[in-house]
């Protein structure tokens, strides 16, 4: 099965169909979808910031992360869900779309960096966990992670400029 | 109401910044960008502090802390948000002043600010250690879930044309 079969295939789903035709099903999904990953990005923000030392610099990493990271995967997931709707619904022309490729390129390099993050770099956490500013790994790996969602956001905003939906 | 609005679409129609604005592709999506950053922003700080109000998260802080922490962004974030939104309006004041849901959701706006301010100034009169009263928590949630209502009438105008 090529790519494009299994796209054409996915596209002529009962629910895929449905969301493309139904003139109000698309709006809504897109609405959670735009709910959620603004939740993701913003709980990203204070923790990534955190990171840096720009803000809450007394608050603990480990409690802050503790507090907002269930937060940020709910919405993620919920984002996710959302998102493979959206997708369904237009295989062939999100998948052509170069923003598109690009958003989901930058998301898989958005799960290294946390990967990177929580794997090695966090294993010193005690050192630096209540101290304002962390050692350059660390702000670093918050940099990196602010600037991919940021690009996130705006590959999103560029999808929508540049394919129709249907 | 209506006439005041057509007229200034008409106003805005005859400014050579429209023409501008409208004509190079990257502007609008650009501003647009900015616009959802700040919305994150305002809408995250709002769920924080519901979740903070509530006792779910981020207890290392006071609510007023949290408040406190969150007022100055908000702000910064809504200034934002009209900078933006006013070179979106800019770009296709049809699409945006004409549209009801934009009529709709612009006093919303205005008085979910002004909601924000109210509740978030009673938040730093609450003692440490004591949680929010009922009323307060019911604020905070409401609050979030204003913003969340303003950000879907926001997405909404792209398809009440």
């Amino acid at each position: 099965m090529t790519i494009d079969s299994a796209l054409t295939a996915l596209g002529q789903m009962p629910l895929s169909v449905h969301i493309a035709e139904d003139p109000v099903l698309f709006p809504w999904i897109e609405l959670i979808h735009v709910l959620a990953i603004t939740n993701v990005f913003g709980t990203i923000l204070l923790v990534d910031l955190r990171l840096l030392g720009l803000a809450g610099r007394d608050y603990p990493v480990s409690s802050l992360s503790r507090a907002l990271v269930p937060v940020t995967w709910i919405a993620f997931v919920i984002a996710a869900i959302t998102g493979s709707l959206l997708f369904i619904s237009n295989p062939i022309t999100y998948f052509g779309n170069f923003y598109f490729r690009l958003k989901m390129l930058l998301m898989i390099a958005a799960g290294i960096n946390m990967a990177i993050f929580h794997i090695w770099t966090m294993r010193g956490m005690r050192k630096w966990d209540t101290t304002p500013h962390a050692p350059f790994a660390v702000r670093a790996a918050g940099l990196i992670s602010i600037l991919i969602w940021l690009t996130v956001i705006m590959c999103g905003r560029w999808i929508g400029f540049t394919m129709a939906p249907f | 109401m209506a006439g005041v609005l057509e007229q200034a679409t008409k106003s805005i129609d005859a400014l050579p910044m429209h023409e501008t604005v409208r004509d190079i592709l990257w502007i609008v999506p650009a501003f647009q960008t900015v616009h959802i950053i700040a919305v994150c922003i305002v809408f995250s700080g709002s769920l924080v502090v519901a979740l903070r109000a509530l006792g779910i998260a981020g207890t290392h802080w006071t609510l007023a802390r949290w408040q406190q922490r969150f007022s100055a962004w908000t702000g910064i974030a809504l200034v934002l948000l009209v900078l933006t939104g006013a070179v979106l309006i800019l770009a296709e004041p049809e699409r945006e002043l004409l549209n009801a849901l934009f009529q709709i959701k612009m006093p919303m706006v205005l008085a979910t600010a002004l909601l924000s301010y109210g509740i978030g100034r009673q938040f730093r009169f609450i003692p440490a250690g004591q949680s929010a009263s009922i009323g307060l928590k019911f604020g905070a949630i409401l609050i979030f879930v204003l913003w969340g209502i303003i950000m879907g009438l926001g997405r909404w105008i792209a398809y009440a044309n």
